[in-house]
């Protein structure tokens, strides 16, 4: 705006050096600002990419844990239900025939059916109460990611098809929420495929808490597999777990590998920096 | 009238326009302050041509408000606290130094102190407001801010006009430019972009408005 001065009567003019300085300075001005305006709008752009991957990033965090929880429900319920129909069904229908075919008249036979019909019963009751607390869909979370592992080796040895080894190394301390469940999540997982396919006879996990990271390795002594056959065009499902299992470790920042030698095993590693996450 | 002159009246029209949208924002003081640009353009324009006297005295008072409503602008625009109660403390600062100078000056004779100030301070507000939106955490679509757009304005505007009047000491000193014709080269140039973006920036108060009720 403004400026329409009022015309002073003399004549002194600019000299033509002077104008076209005044005029280069002002331009350099202007093309300078006009570059830090450019710099600006494009780093704006490059950094609204940024934040907008990581809101992505967020979102699909959230939906795999979600998932996550879902599956481990989903799991627990598959256990109850196996549980409920190998272990508990089985005591209490043998209770139930103990006591239809007790002949009160033979006081001695009568009171040793009673007697294991209140052994069979108090299994049931034992069993039913480890069955309880899988059915508390937080008991990783209450329980913590070590104690959870640990419970899912005693109830494949009480099986009877495995033996098992847990071992922890260093102090434990408690990761994120969401970080514990995706690597129960997974454990689970691997468990599931060394029962479906490994043929073992000896499952071993190790947790290790160091200050700066947090290592979790499962080993069995199966018949091991050829890592090359996962990328199989034809079955494209095939190897699809393990890029699961993968790519959940990644979400949480880990890293996931797989180790197989053929007859003698498998090995699954998973390594999580912690740093400020020791709660 | 020159050319830049209906560039500030159309910039008026367009913040008219817009006040709809611009009711619930800071920006609604835009069409007081298109306004009063306006009247002080006719009156500078009137006083030397049709009534023959100095007009120098419209511009020691059109300058100030300028840069106040500039303080006042960013005061509200900055979501910073720092920045805001800096923008309020110079503006404070401007007001009693703009009344000093005319005090102790002529009223009638143009206060150059008054005009580089105000440009140094409109440069400075303009970097803090662009220093804000480059460390915002948050996604902004410049092209569509309505302060980026004014800011971008007003910042290459007065780095156009601080170049001249900062030369100024020299140019009277040695009584070179007395008819001031290459700073109204310069100055009138610069309108063009100022005017310019402000509008962008009032027309973008629609699209916003109709990114918002179109969800």
């Amino acid at each position: 705006m403004y400026y329409n001065r009022i015309v002073m009567h003399e004549n002194t003019q600019i000299p033509e050096s002077v104008r076209l300085t005044i005029m280069v300075a002002t331009l350099i001005f202007l093309l300078l600002g006009a570059f830090l305006i450019f710099f600006l709008l494009n780093f704006r752009n490059s950094r609204n990419k940024d934040i907008l991957e990581r809101e992505n990033l967020r979102i699909s965090f959230q939906k795999t844990l979600m998932s996550t929880q879902l599956e481990i429900q989903e799991q627990t319920l598959k256990n109850i239900s196996q549980e409920i129909h190998d272990n508990i069904g089985q005591v209490l229908s043998l209770a139930k025939l103990n006591l239809a075919t007790t002949d009160i008249d033979q006081k001695e036979a009568a009171r040793q059916k009673v007697d294991d019909s209140k052994n069979l019963v108090a299994k049931a009751i034992q069993d039913l109460r480890d069955l309880s607390k899988s059915l508390n869909t937080d008991y990783v979370t209450d329980m913590g990611l070590a104690r959870s592992i640990e419970y899912e080796l005693e109830m494949l040895k009480k099986t009877g098809s495995f033996d098992t080894d847990f071992e922890i190394e260093g102090g434990v301390y408690k990761l994120e929420k969401q970080k514990e469940l995706i690597l129960f999540r997974i454990v689970q997982e691997v468990l599931n495929n060394v029962i479906k396919h490994a043929k073992a006879s000896r499952i071993a996990i190790k947790l290790c808490y160091q200050a700066d990271h947090f290592s979790l390795k499962v080993m069995d002594n199966g018949q091991g597999f050829d890592l090359n056959n996962l990328q199989d065009k034809q079955n494209p499902s095939r190897g699809l777990g393990i890029k699961n299992m993968h790519n959940r470790a990644s979400l949480i920042g880990g890293k996931f590998s797989i180790t197989s030698i053929m007859t003698e095993g498998t090995s699954v590693d998973i390594r999580l920096p912690v740093l400020s996450q020791i709660m | 009238m020159p050319l830049f002159f209906w560039f500030e009246l159309g910039s008026f029209v367009v913040s008219i326009l817009c006040l709809p949208y611009l009711r619930r924002s800071y920006l609604k003081w835009f069409p007081i302050f298109l306004l009063v640009i306006v009247i002080v353009e006719l009156m500078g324009w009137y006083l030397p041509r049709i009534l023959h006297k100095h007009n120098a005295w419209v511009f020691n008072f059109s300058v100030p408000f300028e840069y106040l409503f500039y303080c006042f602008l960013y005061s509200q625009a900055y979501s910073i606290p720092h920045f805001k109660k800096f923008a309020r403390i110079v503006g404070i600062l401007y007001f009693m130094f703009c009344l000093i100078i005319l005090v102790l000056n002529s009223i009638t004779i143009f206060q150059n102190p008054i005009l580089t100030m105000g440009d140094s301070l409109a440069i400075v507000f303009a970097c803090l407001y662009f220093y804000e939106i480059l460390s915002k955490d948050e996604i902004v679509n410049l092209l569509i801010a309505p302060m980026f757009w004014v800011t971008c304005g007003v910042f290459l505007f007065n780095l156009g006009e601080l170049t001249y009047t900062l030369f100024r000491p020299i140019i009277t000193k040695k009584r070179w430019d007395v008819t001031l014709a290459v700073f109204r080269e310069i100055n009138n140039n610069l309108i063009f972009w100022l005017y310019g973006c402000i509008t962008i920036g009032l027309l973008c108060t629609r699209i916003l408005r109709y990114q918002k009720v179109s969800g």
